[in-house]
Parts: structure tokens; C-alpha cells; sequence
């Protein structure tokens, strides 16, 4: 695979490698994050999720392969790095002059703590604050400065539903003026948000791209779900005389039945179907086509290397 | 330099707001003002500036400095391995400070900590003076020679912080290579051999700092005193470089 070029990325890896005595965290691997977009870094624990963000922050070196990235990153890793001693005003205070020596840059501190969340809790000592709020102060001091790349290494992990939608609001706010690179096991969370997506297991690439063309690509067959006001063995043998469908799922739902069909390739049956639906009697009321999330996605990925 | 100063106000207002440091003080000038006030009493009633130099000001801060020896480890143990238990040593590496910066303000700031616990001394010399003592060249040599040895003694605690996120495997840690020094003083008396105890009490710190205590300042005790720093600084570097191995 050749090399991936900076161009429109904000962050480039490629074949990029970590090993450790004995392990190997990452294997060779590649991909990009464009700039302006929300990229979801998905993969089960111990994947290698981490190190590679490490990696990208510079906090680590890799053991082979290389790393471009277009401009200063800010970074909450797994552990949000805060001073629960100090309060939020002077952390931020304090982690501003560290991350603006060189720039010079003006820092607007107030605008952070209001986009944070966090007006009302300036005064407040940080280990005095809930799981939210510090992770919200951890956000924070990533964006104090103004990076243009943000990095969020499970920014909602341990968080209640609450604190994960107020987490996702927030960053969903960021999504205009940054770009963003989120690992997270909140995978419903995550479709919600990001444009792009990279699938890690066992330190390697499984699948990177933007999230449609992701899911496409585990589209192998095309999944129908049809609502039909009858439905008969007469009707059963017409539609598999149309196509000879690989399952299907009957459900009786009150008055209607509802339908899924697996079929045996990726080309779209839809308008036969409702042909062949509407000839045979069984009266459709809906037809439309299920795509898989990012749930079905990780579950039919981690799966398939579990079983090779 | 601005670098050194955010991070060296920082970890003072650390210390300053939380209670340990002034436990710290309490307990240390406790300790040394009843050791003076010991050693006035054993004076007796001979208040010549010689007799007090030897009866009074040299012992005050020979204990001083064995003192320190127990104190340093405790004020640096939190410098480094606090830090790592709270993940915020990443936060430093990937600010625009470098390692350099990083260890230097930790240093400066647990000297000043050391220096306010030193400053609780004063009285003694103002004691003294009442008592007509006049030899202050030798009151500012020992001020000096304990300002050098504590310097040390901090590098070193420094590095032991670096190496561990258990501040109290820290402290015992520094404690332990700082005895190690102590030791070699008594190494050096035992040797039957000129060249070796040479080279054992000039690595020995509390053998330069006896120098300045007799108001000798020798050029070789300096060098020591610098090349020690020195040497505990790279090492605290090297330490902090490991993650990059």
C-alpha cells in the first residue's frame, strides 16, 4: 500500500507500528483523518485504540512507520490529566500558559468554560466535581487553546446517559471549528456523529473510510423489510420463485406481518419485490431497505476475526 | 525561562495551599530549635565567637544537614510520581515545555519550599548575636554549604520521584541513595588506602559541606556541589526520555 499524503488530512499514519516485548500494539497501521471531520476510532479494548492516539500526540514513539499531523493537537486521553487539587478556572489557567508558550496565542477562557458546560463551577475544586464535569474539564483543557485537531480517547466512558448526551452535544458544538478524531464503545453515540470511521482489532486495520462506504462494504446482501397485510405459503413460494432469498424473517404483528429478507447478493431488489409483492396479493403497506449500524458493523468484524 | 516560572508558581501553590509542607516546617524547626537550644545550654557561660562557632553553630548545622537528609526525599516525593498516578506528567510532555524546563521548575520550586523551611533558622544567628557573636563569614558559609548540600539532596530526591507513582517508594528510594552518600564518609575512614578514601570522601556530600561549616569555600567543593546537581538532573531526564525507549 503506498503512502497516504498530508493534503486534506489533519492527521496521516502510515504503517505505523508499535511493539512492545512480547506484543505487538499496532501492525502496520495506516489511514487519515480529513480535515473537518468527526472520525470514530472503533475497536474493543486492548485493540490498540489508545496507543495509537499516543502515538499521534506524540506522547509515544512508534516502533516503525511514520505520522503526519497538520497542526497542534489537543488531547483528553483515557484518563482525563487533571490537578484535582486546583480549581477549574486556575487548571485551565494553567494549562493555557503551557500550551501557548511558543504561539503566543490569546486565550479566551471564558468562552471554553461556557462551551464546556462548565459556567457556575469556575470556583469549584476539580476532585470535588462529578464523573461529568471532570470529563468536561478534560474537554476543556483539549480545546483551551484552540487546536484545530481534537483527539477524545473515550470521552463518555463511565458516563450516565445524561452526561454521555451532554458529552455528545458538546461535541457535536465542536464539530464547525475542529477536527476530530473519538475512540468510543458508545457505537449508537458515535453513528450519530461522526462522518468517517477506522474498525481496529488485535493492533490492526480492519476497515477505514467514510461511514457509508464502511457500511456498504458489510452489505454483502441486501436486507428488505417489507410490511405486507397478508401473507400465505402461496406468497412464500412466489417470492422465492422471484429471488431465492437466503432467510427470512416473519413476525405477525397484529393485523399486518412484517418481513425480513436476506437476499443471496449486494443488487437492489426492491422495486421487483414490491412487484412481485403486489401481484401475488400480499398487499405491502412498507418496503424499505436496512442498513446495517455501527453496532452490527463492529459486532460482524470483531466476529469474523474471532472465528479466522 | 517563562515556562519555568508557570510551572514553578504552579507546584508552589501546591505545596503552599495544602497542609503537608507546614507540617514539614513544624516538625523540622521543632527539632533543630530544641538541638540549639541544647547546645547554647551545653555552652555554658563561655560566649566567645570561637567557642560558639564550635559548641553551637557547627553542631546546629551538622544536624541540619543530617536532618535534610530525612526532609528532601519527603519534599520531593510528590514531584514526579503524583503526577504519574494522576496521569498528569502527559499533560506537561505535550505542552510546549520540554524535560529541561519540566525538572529545573520542580527543582526550583522544592528548593523554595526548603528555603522557607530554612528561613525558620534565622533566629539562631540573631540569638547568637546577642550573645556578642560577631564571625558571620562563618554564619554565611554554612548557610551556603547547607543551601548546596539541600540542592543536592532535592536532585536526588527528584530523580527518585521519576522513577515511581508510590510517592512513599519514592521518599525511601531517595532516602536510601542519600544514605548511600552519608556512608561513604564512613567508608572513606575505613579504607586502608590514600587514593581510595580520597576518592570516597570527595563523592561523599556531607565532606563538602563540612568545609564550608569551617568557613572554607574550596573551588573542588563547588565543582562537586554542580557536577552532582548535574548529574542527578541527566539522570532525571533520562528517566522522564524512558517512555520514548
Amino acid at each position: 500500500m503506498s503512502d497516504i499524503p498530508l493534503n486534506t488530512n489533519a492527521i496521516v499514519l502510515n504503517h505505523v507500528s508499535k511493539h512492545y516485548p512480547g506484543v505487538t500494539a499496532l501492525d502496520d497501521v495506516s489511514f487519515s483523518v480529513t480535515k473537518g471531520s468527526v472520525h470514530a476510532f472503533l475497536g474493543p479494548n486492548g485493540a490498540g485504540k489508545s496507543t495509537a492516539m499516543k502515538i499521534i500526540t506524540g506522547l509515544i514513539p512508534a516502533s516503525a512507520g511514520s505520522v503526519e499531523v497538520s497542526s497542534k493537537i489537543g488531547f483528553l486521553p483515557e484518563n482525563p490529566p487533571l490537578y484535582t487539587n486546583m480549581t477549574v478556572i486556575d487548571y485551565l489557567s494553567f494549562v493555557a500558559k503551557i500550551q501557548t508558550l511558543d504561539s503566543h496565542k490569546k486565550v479566551d477562557l471564558k468562552e471554553v468554560i461556557q462551551k464546556c458546560g462548565l459556567k457556575g463551577m469556575e470556583k469549584r475544586m476539580i476532585g470535588n466535581l462529578s464523573k461529568g464535569y471532570k470529563q468536561k474539564v478534560g474537554i476543556a483543557q483539549a480545546l483551551v487553546f484552540s487546536p484545530e485537531i481534537i483527539i477524545l480517547d473515550e470521552p463518555t466512558v463511565g458516563l450516565d446517559p445524561k452526561a454521555i448526551a451532554e458529552i455528545r452535544d458538546l461535541i457535536l458544538g465542536l464539530k464547525d471549528e475542529h477536527t476530530i478524531l473519538l475512540s468510543t464503545h458508545q457505537l449508537h453515540e458515535a453513528s450519530l456523529i461522526c462522518n468517517d470511521v477506522t474498525i481496529i482489532n488485535k493492533a490492526k486495520i480492519l476497515k477505514t473510510g467514510p461511514l457509508e462506504e464502511v457500511q456498504k462494504s458489510f452489505q454483502t446482501a441486501q436486507v428488505l423489510k417489507a410490511i405486507v397485510k397478508k401473507w400465505d405459503d402461496n406468497i412464500r413460494e412466489k417470492v422465492l420463485s422471484f429471488h431465492s432469498f437466503e432467510d427470512i424473517q416473519i413476525e405477525k404483528q397484529g393485523d399486518v406481518t412484517e418481513l425480513h429478507l436476506t437476499s443471496r447478493s449486494g443488487e437492489d431488489l426492491r422495486s421487483e419485490l414490491l412487484q412481485v409483492l403486489v401481484q401475488s396479493g400480499a398487499s405491502p403497506l412498507e418496503l424499505s431497505e436496512v442498513k446495517l449500524d455501527l453496532e452490527d458493523i463492529f459486532k460482524k468484524v470483531t466476529s469474523e476475526e474471532i472465528q479466522s | 525561562m517563562r515556562g519555568i516560572l508557570v510551572l514553578w508558581s504552579k507546584e508552589l501553590k501546591d505545596a503552599f495551599y495544602g497542609p503537608f509542607v507546614y507540617i514539614l516546617t513544624a516538625l523540622f524547626s521543632a527539632t533543630i530549635g530544641w538541638l540549639f537550644f541544647n547546645y547554647i545550654l551545653a555552652s555554658g557561660n563561655q560566649s566567645t565567637t570561637i567557642s560558639l562557632t564550635n559548641k553551637v553553630l557547627a553542631p546546629t548545622f551538622g544536624n541540619m544537614n543530617f536532618i535534610f537528609i530525612f526532609l528532601a526525599p519527603l519534599i520531593t516525593m510528590r514531584l514526579f510520581s503524583e503526577e504519574k498516578k494522576q496521569s498528569t506528567l502527559d499533560l506537561l510532555f505535550q505542552s510546549d515545555l520540554n524535560n529541561f524546563q519540566i525538572i529545573v521548575a520542580k527543582f526550583l520550586s522544592s528548593l523554595t519550599i526548603s528555603l522557607f523551611m530554612l528561613s525558620m533558622t534565622i533566629i539562631f544567628p540573631i540569638i547568637l548575636a546577642l550573645s556578642g557573636y560577631a564571625d558571620w563569614g562563618i554564619v554565611a558559609t554554612s548557610y551556603a554549604g547547607i543551601i548546596f548540600s539541600l540542592m543536592c539532596y532535592l536532585s536526588v530526591g527528584l530523580f527518585a520521584s521519576s522513577l515511581t507513582e508510590n510517592q512513599i517508594v519514592a521518599a525511601v528510594l531517595g532516602f536510601c541513595f542519600l544514605l548511600g552518600l552519608m556512608l561513604l564518609v564512613i567508608t572513606a575512614q575505613a579504607v586502608d588506602n590514600a587514593i581510595l578514601t580520597d576518592i570516597f570522601q570527595y563523592m561523599s556530600t556531607p565532606f563538602h559541606f563540612e568545609n564550608f561549616i569551617r568557613g572554607s569555600v574550596r573551588s573542588f567543593s563547588l565543582v562537586y556541589f554542580v557536577s552532582f546537581i548535574g548529574f542527578f538532573f541527566y539522570l532525571t531526564h533520562l528517566s522522564l526520555d524512558s517512555r520514548n525507549w
